[in-house]
């Protein structure tokens, strides 16, 4: 089985209108160690092709759409099966009409051109030379030149940032690195190619405390190049917050202002993005509404968001799902929702110019230093869990680790207890800090104190 | 998958000349995924899993390929990478792991209607059904109707076990998304059971709590005096309960690397005398197998014996290095993969609590002043500290005893396992299965689990 198989079988079909391709070859190395020994190792490889099909548009403004994964145990005669079964269904779900981009469209990355994906926007941000220079933020070089090797390293600054903190122990440590292809091919002559590295490292350190018990602390982070996991760095904080944690006791409770970072800070404005998506907003479900403020502003810090597939971040692109180009796009300015974003059919569907899916989250630095923020705050380094429920923004989160920073000044270590509260009062009076980092899909500041949360 | 075993057989003799124990295993999944909104209908076959894994233990360490070509060309091509990188390892002999009795036998879960024989229409209709049941409710600005089939065929080999099983599970789920003004609450409801679609319920049933509770949450307020009260958990929150406490906390593979609390505690009391808690998967219930990924005949494990923690569960590795350390631990059926390219670990099953002799009503009518907590919808314990957090979508109100319908939502509980477990006053009789579950370790590797339990009685600090 092979792509070009794949297009001539889909070529021939008259009955298809439409049809797109995604091929996906992936390798990925993976190390478990326990306590600093070699537990496992793994290598997996995998090639898929994921198809989509519509059917002519209906009078009534439908289309029939289905969709398959072809597989290497695939051969000729299986396509043709899954074909007739992918036209099958189509017939019998009828979707709002849409239309995938072609060479030249709007918005659309302009083409296969030895590396190098150019795109059309219309007074956007990208250009072929921007995207140039954009071709190396996807893949780590260490990675994609010698996985095993690169791996090696990185256990080997692990073990070393463990030993430069010798009250801890290192229960665990899995760290992957892998390197994914991604090739797209349409009916209307797209061909774009990407690749791209990703990085996960979860670890594990034990500290005994002077009271005998021993604790964990427990870290993951995902990133598109070892470096970017900062691993030396992330091993010295959680072997910091081991020691000092160890007499932790409760925070206070009442009404206090929280201090957040990192995922948890990304999966609040997270929410944003998911109510600004036009999937949302064509199903009439979203909990924000276009050109309305989304936030009451009360001497805080005015939210800005936007997509930029061009930031790098595991969000970023080169070009999205259905071969649209990666650009920024600003969604929410002064706190008011001013555009949508969101796939290419709902875009169409809600008759806006698609710009691509949501790529890397990114705000601007807010205008408080981390320390002045810290100031009289609770402090949440770790929640067990902390997202915000996806219809009303409610939140709750069991603190595995924080800091009370008293109004005093003192800095006390506390743990357990929960911070609840809804995400449209949190925001009213929010303040980020002008420091910034970089998690997961966001790109923003690194810290935002919310006022009067809940704390159990 | 079955004309494979030949292949992997001979795969294991070779490598098994180079290292103390290999092991085959491969997997191809299948089925289909139907969901039908407002916006869009969709009935497409669930990405195939199709692959294998050559496993082999030097004595020091594993060493794993898969690949995505089930083919004995390919195992024999797996079988050559792998034996050369075990010629470049360390092997020490003397840690072989213990093989498990000969047997080599064919498994499959029974299946009257197969849903690989019906259209896609069929199924979308199955989806647009549930979908108008949730809609036929008050207040409901949007719902989501989702049916579908999996079928898993898995073989595992090693040089005393030639084994075949092929699984079929059915799901069915439905989402309300509930507004007023711009007020919204969503509530989703479902199950899933082994076989075929057969087992398909009848969508209002299905959609019934989400239609009855929706519009009950919809705009409801945060517990107003967050604190320890007196709560009963309905059996699905206890099954979320029994999932996080010490399902996560009995993770044997967690004991070899020092991060459970549970090792300490074998044999001691961690609960209030009325608990009783297993994980089983031989019963029937939605995550159900004949062996685990490892080769294991699934059975039941009873964890907690009246309050006692008595077993935990585990897989092969874990089992042979705590026996080497001279822990002498119960072989569990619990060595699962996410796919047959992941790595195995412990995991869960069907975990939940024993019946206890009271009813639901009995339970709420001890309570003074406390809450009523239902719908689950997610959870995180903390094996090492012991802290859990357990999430829902609704809290009603209880006063001296009754219901008063007065409703809060969401809903969080926090605070120390051993805590909640030894407030337990009250345990229902009814055990009741929430069949949906996924489980990650940590905040990967998702394999198929359900919880359940009868309703409990105890003491929690909600939020």
């Amino acid at each position: 089985m092979d792509l070009r198989l794949i297009q001539n079988v889909l070529a021939g079909r008259s009955e298809i209108a439409q049809w797109q391709v995604t091929e996906r070859r992936s390798r990925r190395f993976e190390r478990y160690l326990t306590f600093l020994k070699p537990e496992s190792e793994r290598e997996a490889s995998s090639v898929r092709w994921q198809v989509w099909i519509a059917l002519p548009p209906n009078p009534d403004g439908t289309q029939g759409e289905a969709g398959f994964t072809v597989t290497p145990v695939h051969g000729g005669p299986d396509l043709r099966v899954l074909l007739d079964a992918a036209v099958t269904s189509a017939q019998s779900a009828p979707n709002r009409a849409w239309k995938l981009p072609g060479p030249g469209d709007n918005g659309a990355a302009a083409g296969w051109r030895g590396g190098v994906v150019a795109c059309n926007v219309a007074g956007g941000a990208a250009t072929g030379a921007q995207m140039a220079t954009a071709t190396d933020f996807l893949a780590d070089q260490q990675i994609t030149r010698d996985p095993g090797q690169a791996l090696h390293g990185n256990i080997a600054l692990f073990g070393d940032a463990v030993h430069a903190a010798p009250w801890t122990r290192p229960s665990a440590l899995e760290l992957f690195a892998s390197i994914d292809d991604r090739r797209l091919v349409n009916h209307r002559g797209l061909d774009l190619s990407e690749r791209r590295t990703r990085c996960y490292a979860e670890f594990v350190l034990l500290h005994r405390g002077a009271n005998g018990e021993e604790s964990e602390y427990y870290d993951r982070c995902e990133a598109a190049s070892l470096g970017e996991l900062r691993l030396a760095e992330r091993v010295a904080d959680a072997a910091d917050c081991l020691r000092d944690g160890a007499a932790a006791g409760p925070p206070p409770a009442g009404r206090l202002p929280v201090l957040i970072g990192g995922e948890y800070l990304a999966g609040l404005m997270g929410w944003y993005a998911a109510h600004a998506d036009a999937a949302q907003h064509v199903r009439n479900i979203a909990a924000l509404t276009l050109d309305a403020p989304v936030v009451e502003p009360c001497g805080g810090d005015r939210l800005n968001l936007s997509s930029d597939a061009i930031v790098p971040s595991l969000a970023a692109y080169r070009f999205d799902e259905h071969g649209y180009a990666a650009c920024r796009q600003d969604f929410i300015q002064d706190g008011v929702l001013t555009a949508l974003h969101g796939a290419g059919r709902w875009m169409q569907v809600l008759e806006r110019q698609p710009r691509g899916q949501l790529a890397t989250l990114v705000a601007p630095p807010g205008r408080h230093g981390a320390a002045e923020l810290r100031h009289g705050s609770l402090e949440v380094v770790r929640f067990s869990e902390f997202h915000p429920r996806h219809d009303t923004g409610a939140f709750s989160g069991e603190i595995r680790f924080g800091w009370w920073n008293a109004p005093d000044g003192s800095r006390i270590a506390v743990k357990g207890g929960s911070v609840s509260g809804v995400l449209r009062e949190a925001m009213t009076g929010a303040s980020f800090s002008r420091e910034v980092a970089t998690v997961g899909g966001w790109h923003g500041p690194e810290w935002m104190r919310m006022h009067a949360m809940v704390a159990v | 998958m079955d004309s494979l075993i030949p292949a992997l057989a001979t795969a294991v003799a070779t490598l098994e000349r180079l290292a103390p124990n290999a092991s085959a295993y491969a997997r191809r999944n299948a089925g289909t995924q139907v969901r039908v909104d407002s916006a869009s209908v969709s009935c497409q076959p669930l990405p195939p899993e199709a692959g294998f894994t050559l496993s082999a233990w030097t004595g020091d360490r594993f060493l794993e390929i898969s690949s995505d070509d089930p083919s004995p060309e390919a195992v024999r091509e797996a079988t050559h990478r792998l034996a050369d990188r075990v010629r470049h390892a360390h092997v020490d002999w003397e840690r072989r792991i213990e093989s498990l009795d000969r047997l080599e036998r064919r498994f499959e879960q029974p299946m009257q209607h197969d849903p690989r024989s019906l259209s896609a229409a069929t199924k979308i209709e199955a989806a647009r059904a549930l979908r108008a049941a949730v809609l036929a409710g008050p207040r409901c600005r949007e719902a989501v109707g989702m049916v579908g089939d999996v079928h898993a065929e898995v073989v595992y080999v090693d040089r005393t076990r030639q084994m075949h099983q092929r699984l079929h599970r059915v799901r069915q789920v439905c989402l309300g998304i509930f507004a007023d003004g711009a007020q919204q609450a969503q509530l989703h409801h479902g199950r899933e059971a082994i076989g075929g679609w057969e087992r398909l319920a009848d969508p209002a049933a299905v959609a019934a709590e989400v239609v009855r509770d929706g519009p009950r949450i919809l705009g409801a307020p945060r517990i107003p005096d967050p604190g320890e009260h007196e709560c009963v958990f309905d059996g699905h929150f206890a099954g979320i309960f029994a999932h996080e406490a010490f399902g996560h906390g009995t993770e044997q593979d967690l004991f070899l690397k020092d991060r459970a609390r549970g090792a300490e505690f074998l044999g001691k009391p961690v609960a209030s005398p009325l608990v009783d808690m297993y994980d089983d998967p031989s019963n029937g219930w939605a995550a159900s197998y004949f062996f685990d990924d490892e080769g294991v005949l699934a059975s039941p494990t009873r964890i907690v014996e009246k309050g006692v923690l008595v077993a935990g569960l585990n897989d092969r590795h874990s089992q042979a290095e705590l026996a080497r350390r001279g822990q002498q631990v119960a072989k569990t059926a619990n060595g699962r993969r996410e796919s047959y390219d992941h790595k195995p670990y412990t995991r869960m099953t069907n975990t939940f609590f024993g019946p206890g002799d009271a009813t639901t009503q009995q339970l709420i009518g001890a309570v003074r002043r406390g809450y009523f907590l239902t719908h689950p919808s997610n959870g995180m314990e903390d094996p090492k500290g012991w802290g859990i957090q357990l999430e829902g979508a609704m809290a009603e109100e209880i006063i001296d005893g009754r219901l008063t319908g007065k409703v809060f939502s969401p809903v969080v509980v926090t605070g120390s396992v051993p805590r909640l477990l030894q407030s337990v006053s009250g345990v229902g009789r009814e055990v009741v299965e929430a069949s949906l579950g996924m489980c990650g370790k940590g905040y990967k590797e998702w394999v198929k689990v359900t919880d359940g339990g009868p309703a409990l009685r105890l003491k929690a600090v909600v939020a």
